[in-house]
């Protein structure tokens, strides 16, 4: 198996404005997989997560996104 | 004093062993990892449903997943970050669901069609949220390796966990045999959290988890990202939990293929076999390599301990486990797929082809220069049919010697293209730009070193190439650049 991973890819166009910033093919198949399934969600506003979230969105000032695990969950 | 508890699952079925009375497990020793108990009772034999029941429940589950892990894994003395307590909340509010946060491993309550469902009730849960803290104890980087097939490594970790608490309990073996003599059917032990599935299914009939998870299937490997992201009750899609049914796939039929081969089958080998298969999945959990395809570093790095601890005892079983669900551990991994590519599906056939948005992939990948070749040409391995793609790479040899400069070399470098889930994808390992420059530099160096490069057309480098001729390449003009090119082999050192 390879170790190493995919050089980076640009998005394309389309999906530039929804994806979060990953840096391969993999990373990024894997981001769109948790907010397709809401498991990648922003907090709400007394702090906590989503039910089933598992993941936090989260948008720097430049308005780049990115993922942060914080929990597991059973299902 | 004794307490109520349920084995498995409030919903496993009346083959599963039902709830029983039994004495509550010990505290755990001072030198040891532990929780911390919240919203504690006083110990009884109490009924589901009511807050002492599900204090004794979760207690009793959670101790018992560990009981499982420190048969096969040693002693816990730390949790995730040298924490040696985490909360153990039995009830932490309305969900259906459960988490462990590396704080704390929550579960909660909720009404549904009348009936209220316990997640902390059901062992299974909670063996599977317990299973995400000890893995994180031995692998904290998996928490956030950013690919599917880690995460769906840790949901998966979760439910064999779940597997192995249940195997742990001798009743739970007896009633397990007595449903399957070989565990090649569909039972309590295998299926994970049937209570909660319940419960979704009765809210949201066609979700995902409105059927139980199970390790006994037949599911087959794919890159994930080819599956929808979402499916009917019990489907294979794009999702870490999902998805994770493959790998646990892989250790139930580890688990088969081991118990097949003792010379009796009974509860006490059953044991044996489910534990010689955790110390496997422990040892390869603690040592798989972080890749994309981490379902696969998982599975050679429990190839790689049984040959350490067992002399290679399980090697068979563990490869034909892994293949069942089409994941090669073996010489057969060149077949593989690791990395799907744009695209749609490849034509395959006598003339393969294909599609200019998977060339321009490839080409980006292989880090392919403007006006670089890439040839596709028919490839027959093991019954399959592939492409295999050539790409002339160009590999300037001015770094190699002074002589050499302007002067590259060109390099065909094979990629072996198929499909997974009908998309076009890379099998097998990927030729790495850097290591191919690497090898060319190292192979030219040792050419001129030993004088078999014609390096201006007349004169051998050394007094021995004058003696004995050595020279296997010459410097030619092709396409207008210069060319290192073989002229001959020559049959003596």
């Amino acid at each position: 198996m390879a170790k190493r991973r995919n050089p980076p890819a640009p998005p394309s166009p389309s999906k530039r404005a929804a994806k979060p910033a990953a840096k391969s093919n993999d990373e990024a198949a894997f981001v769109e997989s948790l907010i397709a399934n809401g498991q990648a969600a922003k907090r709400r506003p007394d702090g906590s997560l989503p039910p089933g979230a598992t993941h936090e969105l989260i948008e720097d000032e430049n308005g780049e996104k990115r993922v942060v695990r914080r929990r597991f969950s059973a299902l | 004093m004794s307490i109520n508890f349920i084995p498995n699952d409030p919903t496993a079925g009346s083959t599963a062993p039902a709830l029983r009375v039994q004495a509550k497990h010990a505290n755990r020793p001072s030198t040891r990892a532990d929780f911390t108990l919240s919203h504690t009772s006083t110990e009884g034999v109490a009924a589901p449903g009511t807050a002492r029941f599900l204090f004794w429940q979760c207690r009793e589950a959670a101790l018992s997943a560990v009981d499982a892990w420190e048969a096969v894994a040693g002693n816990l003395t730390r949790w995730q970050g040298n924490r040696r307590r985490l909360a153990l909340r039995q009830d932490a509010g309305v969900d259906l669901n459960a988490y462990y946060d590396r704080t704390s491993f929550s579960f909660f309550h909720q009404a549904v069609s009348g009936t209220t469902y316990y997640s902390g009730a059901s062992t299974d849960v909670v063996a599977h949220e317990v299973g995400h803290g000890l893995l994180d104890s031995i692998r904290p980087d998996l928490w956030d390796a950013a690919f599917l097939e880690t995460g769906a490594f840790h949901e998966s970790f979760g439910d064999c966990m779940a597997v192995l608490t249940a195997l742990n309990d001798s009743d739970t073996r007896k009633k397990l045999l007595a449903v399957t003599a070989t565990l090649k059917k569909a039972n309590f032990v295998e299926a994970t959290a049937e209570n909660l599935s319940q419960a979704i299914r009765r809210l949201v009939p066609n979700h995902n988890a409105a059927e139980p998870r199970h390790a006994f299937n037949t599911f087959q490997f794919q890159i994930p990202e080819t599956l929808p992201a979402n499916g009917g009750p019990g489907a294979l899609i794009n999702e870490v939990h999902s998805f994770g049914m493959i790998f646990s796939g892989c250790f139930y039929d580890l688990i088969a293929r081991i118990f097949a081969g003792q010379s009796s089958k009974t509860q006490a080998t059953l044991l044996t076999s489910a534990r010689t298969a955790a110390t496997l999945l422990v040892a390869g959990a603690r040592t798989a390599l972080v890749a994309p395809r981490f379902f696969q570093s998982v599975g050679r790095a429990m190839t790689l301990a049984d040959e350490e601890r067992n002399a290679g005892k399980n090697r068979d079983a563990i490869r034909t486990a892994f293949q069942q669900h089409n994941i090669m551990l073996g010489s057969n991994a060149l077949l593989a797929p690791t990395a799907l590519l744009d695209g749609g599906p490849p034509s395959l056939g006598r003339t393969p082809a294909l599609k200019p948005s998977t060339r321009r992939d490839l080409a980006r990948r292989l880090r392919a220069a403007p006006g670089d070749r890439l040839s596709v040409r028919p490839a027959h391995l093991c019954g399959g049919r592939f492409a295999c793609v050539f790409h002339n790479r160009r590999i300037s040899l001015t770094p190699v010697h002074r002589r050499l400069r302007g002067v590259s070399a060109v390099t065909a470098l094979p990629v072996l293209i198929g499909e997974s889930g009908g998309s076009p994808a890379v099998m097998g390992e990927m030729p790495e730009p850097t290591t191919t420059e690497r090898e060319v530099h190292a192979f030219v160096d040792s050419l001129v070193q030993n004088g078999q490069i014609d390096l201006d057309g007349s004169t051998p480098t050394s007094p021995s190439n004058r003696a004995i001729p050595r020279v296997t390449h010459r410097i030619r003009t092709v396409g207008g650049q210069r060319t290192l090119q073989r002229v001959r082999f020559h049959g003596c050192g």
